[in-house]
């Protein structure tokens, strides 16, 4: 090997050094300094009280409507079905188990949105006292909102 | 090779290492910048606090109009479909050009509204004001003209 040739060989091999080090020490910065300054705005569970709340006082959602006005906080058990959950709650990282039930807790109905993806992810519950409006007649029930927002 | 050869080539290393640190450096300040000067955290804040006005408003039971002002002209705000999702999407006037939008957030769409939360906002000088309106089964938003007090930080450059 020439004397040149020998030089340069080793010159490379110590920029490649040199390289590593530098990508190691930029990513190490990079890491560290992003630990620290790096701030999140977790609004999950405000979210989870307003899609609960729209549940029962949008007129597209849950909520009675007599063809002249809504009544917020009455929830029309003809309009408890998953294809109106979907619809007025159309959003694709949320999911969610919605029951209605009575004040002793027993069941009246349940629905999905988006059941599958439901089954896989941690929840978030909110529970709201609202009156059930069944063909003509008003009781008072319990809905229960367990969701998941990703 | 030479000993002036080798000098050479030692010499073209060590340009190519200080540009390659001046790179990372230039990268790490605008990185460190942004992060401490909170521009990614205003335009986090910005795009959740729209997306969940986005869900209040559906959740009226009546109408409603919603004033939201910016406190500076610099973003441009996009609202509805991106890539497919609804979201609420913020970048800067800049940046929007080149990258997008690299901060977005999800809302909820009510479907069975007559019409949708939809536009892109500010694109050319950032935008001053947005009012939010449900009326009649039929959401909207619209881009209001800024008030006297506005102040204009980023201009898009004029294309086309």
């Amino acid at each position: 090997m020439k004397r040149g040739s020998f030089i340069i060989t080793t010159e490379m091999l110590l920029w490649i050094g040199r390289l590593i080090f530098l990508i190691v020490v930029a990513f190490s910065i990079f890491f560290i300094v992003g630990s620290h300054v790096h701030r999140d705005i977790d609004v999950k569970d405000l979210e989870a009280d307003i899609l609960v709340t729209r549940l029962f006082y949008s007129p597209n959602c849950l909520v009675y409507h007599d063809g002249v006005k809504e009544y917020p906080g009455v929830v029309d058990l003809d309009r408890f079905k998953d294809e109106i959950i979907d619809d007025c709650l159309h959003r694709d990282d949320f999911s969610a188990e919605i029951i209605l039930s009575d004040l002793d807790g027993n069941e009246v109905a349940k629905i999905f949105k988006d059941e599958e993806e439901f089954r896989k992810n941690g929840h978030i519950d909110r529970q709201r006292y609202v009156l059930i409006y069944n063909n003509g007649d008003l009781t008072q029930g319990i809905l229960k909102v367990t969701m998941v927002i990703e | 090779m030479n000993k002036k050869g080798v000098e050479e080539e030692r010499l073209w290393f060590w340009t190519f290492y200080l540009v390659l640190v001046i790179i990372v450096a230039a990268i790490f300040f605008r990185y460190i910048n942004e992060e401490a000067g909170g521009e990614i955290f205003i335009k986090k804040y910005l795009a959740r606090d729209i997306a969940l006005l986005a869900d209040t408003l559906y959740a009226s039971p009546g109408d409603i109009s919603v004033l939201y002002p910016f406190k500076e002209r610099f973003y441009n705000v996009k609202i509805g479909e991106i890539e497919d999702k609804y979201r609420v999407g913020v970048s800067t006037i800049p940046e929007v050009i080149e990258e997008g939008f690299p901060v977005d957030y999800f809302y909820a769409e009510d479907l069975l509204c007559d019409t949708k939360l939809e536009g892109n906002f500010g694109e050319r000088y950032g935008v001053a004001r947005l009012l939010f309106t449900k009326k009649d089964n039929e959401a909207f938003v619209e881009e209001l003209e800024p008030d006297k007090e506005s102040k204009v930080i980023g201009e898009k450059e004029e294309s086309g």
